[in-house]
């Protein structure tokens, strides 16, 4: 089930009436986000219910097993190693089996041995990547323990599954969502409507931006050939557009939804585009993905605490790793390392700073240097994008090739003006709106403590969502 | 709780308040499907060939240049389905019914019509022509179920209204009559991109449901037997930069699955893809004919159909 689709408004106030009035224990209410869950994931294809039942039952397994071996360091080790083998297993025969071996293929070829019959047809279930990692940061906190194992299968379902952040995050830690499946919920007025808002704001960005910023780009991205190279550009600032309000809408709505039902989940977007580094950029964008890496890979590997040459081999496999969890392809992979060079050279440079404060914080706007950074990064980002969006290696290639080779500037070949126009607005929103959670958290402002106001935007949001909304499309993250 | 409750119904009054008038106001407006299915209320019993299928022979097939009563009951993205649908649909008003075509596109037995991109095309099947495939879904049963779509046609009928245009986009007989060679953009038959794209979508990873397909199919043919009615199957017409990029695990297929529903059923079946008389001033778009190449495809289907009953 898609958030941006009319089951889902239907669906949506059924399970929070029936959490709050139906049950009002807590493991009853456990018990229907599971089903509930179930029900939302299966909507799309009932069959790959298994595979998040297996992997969470894997996992809930393992949390047990390492609990009754404590003390006993090796069987641990042997257990966390069997299930972290046993998901990225899962992991990589429905993402990466053909991926590879079509690459095998390519490399074998030279020695005339082809290996194509052993490619399988299969579907990447949605968000696999995303319960993946989530069960996976669950044994690892056991292991390491951060965390105590739990005896409850219904909560550890719960936390797998939970439909609001199920398909494309925020990838939540077993230590902050865990324990508020184990808590008894009270229904919290001032978070529910919080939660309203930011879903409003989160389909604004998703329906209003990111959909018609996808038809735009969708449509004249193949023709690099012949556009100009300022239409080139813009494509690849359309696509920075489209896949930070395709993101950040769905988490904003995951967020929102969730708080719903009493939970709060891990922050996912701090407005990135308003970073002055890219190292700050990774600190505002899919922040719970980067601490994942970071937490699990990055600091294992040493983090940070070794010589730089290290930190640097560090930062390439991390990315690497990175990339390659976005997608099977070598555009990815390279992406991650395009990120990686340039978080080295900030780290050579020293440039790594982190701010305590967000970018011209107590002014409206920003000094001339805080400008120039946030441009570069924003560059940087966009070039970044065009390397993600791209189809292939060849295409990447030919893309930057026809931006600097081809004609410089067409006036009539400038496609999706309009939508850029949409995108400048919503960040000069979020611009003033730049130290809170969302854009719509304007409690603190004083017209806006009047409900006529507030509920003015409201309606005003809802009538551009019904007028402007574009094609609608499914999640850019839920193929990964 | 009380509170939220309260002042969410508060909240969404006004929209559902809205939203009935809005609903109501859409479905008043002319369109295909509310036009053709009148028409075959009307007038089923004197049809006696019926034409089916998706866009390629909503735009392609002319009735009026048929020789006998025809009618085009082809839809924008309909698959076999929907056809089945419509055939017993009027089942019991045929009279005259001797002759149905059964357009097969490239895409036609791989897809099922609530899975495609433009799933939403379908609702009007149940808004409209009375289907009962979904009937207690929210999502095939309403206008503003999809809104980008229900406010696309608003739109597009307050600006034909403001400027006096023509709000009908088919003829008398059922013909799609906007696919029009004055109007055509050139690009879209030669640029091997968008060839591409179109392909892309219509290229299916998932063959999950062609059991299910076929067996509509089976269920039109055996339609047919029971009422002697010959039925034709055809595949229409398409440029080469179409079908030289078809995906070919898939276009092979098609072509095994087509044969083997001809050689059970002993069906007469044309296939046009790769005709070689349909130049390129016969094109609208890449897999699409404009006016003049429907009246010529019209009629070389109509001439082949005769030859071929006389032959019987």
């Amino acid at each position: 089930m898609l958030f941006n689709s009319f089951e889902f408004l239907v669906f949506l106030p059924i399970v929070f009436l029936l959490y709050w009035f139906g049950f009002r224990q807590r493991r009853w209410q456990n018990l229907l986000v599971v089903v509930a869950s179930y029900i939302f994931y299966g909507w799309w294809d009932w069959r790959f219910l298994m595979l998040i039942a297996l992997t969470s039952l894997c996992s809930y397994g393992s949390g047990l097993l390492l609990e009754h071996y404590d003390g006993r360091r090796r069987i641990q080790q042997i257990v966390s190693a069997a299930n972290i083998v046993l998901n990225l297993g899962i992991l990589g025969v429905f993402k990466y089996y053909n991926f590879f071996i079509e690459n095998l293929n390519i490399l074998l070829g030279g020695a005339n041995f082809h290996l194509d019959w052993v490619t399988i047809n299969v579907i990447l279930p949605v968000g696999i990547s995303f319960y993946t990692f989530q069960a996976l940061s669950y044994t690892i906190d056991v292991y390491q323990k951060k965390l105590p194992a739990t005896h409850d299968i219904v909560e550890f379902f719960a936390y797998i599954s939970f439909f609001p952040q199920l398909v494309a995050g925020p990838i939540e830690r077993a230590t902050n969502l865990l324990p508020q499946f184990q808590q008894k919920r009270k229904f919290d007025y001032v978070k529910a409507v919080d939660g309203m808002r930011q879903m409003l704001w989160g389909f604004l960005k998703k329906l209003v931006i990111a959909d018609n910023c996808a038809t735009a780009v969708n449509e004249y991205w193949d023709h690099y050939q012949e556009l100009p190279c300022i239409s080139l550009f813009l494509m690849g600032v359309l696509f920075t557009f489209q896949i930070y309000c395709d993101f950040s809408g769905y988490s904003d709505i995951a967020i929102g939804s969730a708080r719903l039902f009493g939970f709060n989940l891990m922050r996912n977007f701090n407005f990135p585009y308003f970073s002055r580094s890219i190292p700050e950029f990774w600190r505002r964008w899919h922040i719970s993905l980067t601490t994942w890496f970071r937490d699990y890979i990055y600091f294992p590997l040493g983090g940070s605490r070794c010589n730089k040459w290290k930190i640097i081999r560090n930062v390439f496999i991390v990315w690497g790793i990175s990339g390659l969890w976005h997608g099977a392809n070598w555009t990815f992979v390279c992406w991650g390392l395009f990120h990686a060079a340039l978080l080295a050279i900030y780290n050579i440079f020293g440039i790594n700073t982190k701010h305590e404060h967000v970018v011209a914080y107590g002014r409206l706007l920003p000094s001339l240097k805080e400008t120039l950074q946030i441009t570069l990064t924003f560059f940087l980002a966009v070039i970044g994008w065009i390397i993600f969006r791209a189809e292939s290696m060849t295409q990447v290639v030919e893309y930057f090739t026809a931006m600097v080779s081809n004609r410089f500037f067409d006036a009539s070949a400038l496609h999706g003006k309009t939508y850029l126009c949409f995108g400048l607005a919503l960040l000069t929103v979020e611009w003033l709106q730049r130290d809170k959670q969302h854009a719509l958290q304007f409690s603190d402002v004083k017209p806006f403590n009047y409900r006529l106001v507030r509920w003015s935007i409201y309606y005003t949001i809802l009538l551009i969502i019904a007028f402007y909304a574009g094609t609608s499309q499914t999640f850019i993250y839920f193929q990964f | 709780m009380k509170k939220f409750i309260k002042y969410c119904l508060y909240f969404v009054l006004p929209i559902l308040i809205a939203a009935i008038p809005l609903e109501y106001m859409i479905r008043q407006i002319p369109n295909p499907y509310k036009y053709k299915y009148e028409w075959m209320q009307n007038n089923a019993e004197d049809v006696e060939i019926l034409i089916l299928g998706s866009s390629q022979a909503m735009y392609g097939i002319r009735p009026d240049y048929m020789a006998g009563k025809a009618f085009n009951l082809a839809f924008e993205s309909q698959v076999v389905a929907y056809d089945y649908f419509l055939v017993k649909k009027f089942s019991s008003k045929y009279k005259k019914l001797k002759t149905i075509i059964l357009p097969i596109s490239y895409f036609t037995l791989f897809y099922r019509f609530e899975d495609l991109d433009s799933w939403w095309k379908c609702r009007y099947h149940h808004i409209y022509m009375d289907c009962n495939y979904h009937p207690y879904s929210l999502k095939y049963n309403f206008e503003l179920s999809h809104y980008p779509s229900a406010m696309k046609k608003l739109k597009s009928y307050i600006g034909r209204t403001l400027r006096n245009q023509n709000h009908n986009i088919i003829d008398k007989y059922g013909w799609g009559n906007t696919y029009l060679f004055s109007k055509r953009n050139t690009h879209d038959i030669t640029d091997t991109q968008k060839v591409l794209s179109t392909i892309k979508w219509q290229t299916a990873n998932d063959w999950t449901h062609i059991d299910e397909i076929v067996s509509s199919l089976n269920n039109i043919i055996n339609f047919c037997k029971s009422n002697h009615i010959d039925l034709f199957l055809i595949t229409p017409p398409a440029w080469h930069t179409y079908y030289d990029n078809l995906d070919i695990r898939q276009y092979t297929k098609m072509h095994q699955l087509i044969d083997s529903v001809r050689l059970a059923n002993d069906l007469q079946y044309f296939d046009y893809l790769k005709d070689k008389r349909f130049t390129f001033d016969d094109f609208y778009d890449n897999s699409h004919l404009n006016e003049e190449g429907a009246i010529k495809f019209t009629k070389i289907l109509d001439e082949d159909i005769r030859s071929t009953k006389k032959s019987k």
